[in-house]
């Protein structure tokens, strides 16, 4: 054999050794943060539970406006900023759940219902979010990522039942498990500071309080909750079933 | 060639800590702790104090990501390595006037955060959504219990 078929191996014997040492000298500085927070890690929300809610129609009242009050003192939404008035025109406020009236043109019929975020299982707001930012969380909630939303309203266009808001003004004095801000996209999240706790939506909270107990909220994959023992007493009906969103809000009376 | 691989590997073993030190904690901790206001401190924080004034940002990073996407709660009476926004305002963002603390808001020069991030000029962003100012009640943090493990080694 010729020598040139044999490189000098001495040299390539130094270039390993140098990449060694390169990688021993970038040890010390990477930190793996999981490691030194192992003491008391809580658990991550698995998809063997899925948040939900049925809505009696026929108990909700009305001209009562009480679930739609309590989200807004929840979230503190369309609070003014030193005493200022609003800029934004009411149709561009903010608004996670709104009463809707709907009346049969036939039969005079009216019926009244809170409109929220259905919490869809596959919701078109993820589907179509450039960021990632609109996001299913594993237990169904679907919410915004505000710190990767960047305002392009995507969503808003996207969602069937208008349930999505922009963020138009500036905020201050925001709740502190509520953080919200100016150039976002917004919606109901369930309450989900509420529900990690292990309590109610506020909404449910304040239509129980007022006496109309017209929604009910549960887990929908427990067969022992109150929402899976309501539904199955009563046909329940999605809003635009055809979409086949398999929405976490149901209604009942419609 | 072998005995240049074992002093290479050698020198690297030794001079590492060495390195890692000067370059990575000691210089700019000094600066940094030049800047801090001490009117208003406890003890300790959730962790080493000057590991938290160099890597903050990215505990609080992962923590976000965390909370907001996997839905893992840090309970709010465990204080140490929670990095939850809302108790570090609600420690730090005060200040004592003519004895009396009070809350501070991002907007003032001697809010916590701005007094060091001004003064590098690091644009931070949390405060566009989140409170900058406390909403719970008082309480300072006296250093964190000290786990077993710890102890055994200090």
């Amino acid at each position: 054999m010729s020598k040139q078929n044999h490189p000098d191996k001495s040299r390539r014997n130094f270039i390993t050794a140098g990449a060694a040492v390169a990688t021993l000298g970038l040890a010390p500085g990477v930190k793996f943060i999981d490691v030194a927070n192992a003491g008391n890690e809580p658990k991550a929300v698995t998809s063997e539970k899925r948040w939900g809610m049925l809505i009696d129609t026929n108990k909700c009242a009305e001209g009562c406006n009480d679930c739609v009050t309590a989200c807004d003192k929840e979230f503190g939404l369309n609070e003014t900023v030193d005493g200022q008035k609003l800029k934004s025109r009411p149709e561009q406020q903010t608004h996670y759940i709104r009463k809707v009236k709907l009346k049969n043109k036939k039969t005079g019929h009216t019926l009244s219902l809170p409109l929220l975020c259905q919490h869809c299982e596959s919701p078109p707001c993820v589907d179509v979010c450039p960021t990632g930012a609109s996001m299913r969380r594993a237990d169904g909630i679907v919410k915004v990522d505000m710190h990767t939303c960047i305002g392009c309203r995507y969503c808003m266009l996207a969602c069937p039942y208008k349930a999505r808001s922009f963020i138009h003004e500036p905020i201050e004095n925001q709740k502190p498990y509520a953080p919200r801000g100016q150039g976002c996209v917004e919606s109901c999240n369930l309450c989900v500071h509420r529900v990690d706790e292990g309590r109610e939506p506020a909404c449910v909270e304040a239509c129980n309080k007022s006496n109309h107990k017209a929604i009910y909220f549960g887990d929908l994959k427990d067969q022992n909750s109150v929402v899976s023992k309501e539904m199955k007493k009563q046909a329940s009906t999605q809003l635009r079933d055809d979409l086949r969103l398999n929405t976490g809000v149901r209604y009942r009376g419609i | 060639m072998k005995k240049y691989k074992l002093l290479l590997i050698a020198i690297a073993v030794l001079a590492n800590p060495l390195l890692g030190m000067a370059a990575d904690k000691k210089a700019p901790e000094k600066k940094l702790s030049k800047l801090v206001d001490p009117t208003v401190q406890g003890e300790n924080c959730v962790r080493d104090t000057k590991d938290m004034r160099l890597n903050h940002m990215n505990y609080i990073l992962h923590q976000r990501k965390e909370t907001t996407q996997l839905g893992k709660r840090w309970p709010k009476n465990v204080l140490k390595n929670n990095y939850s926004i809302e108790l570090c305002i609600n420690c730090h963002a005060r200040k004592k006037v003519d004895n009396k603390i009070v809350p501070v808001s991002i907007k003032d020069n001697t809010h916590f955060c701005s007094q060091c991030h001004r003064k590098v000029s690091v644009n931070i962003d949390c405060f566009s959504c989140h409170n900058s100012k406390p909403t719970g009640k008082i309480k300072f943090i006296k250093s964190p219990p000290k786990t077993a493990q710890e102890k055994q080694t200090k």
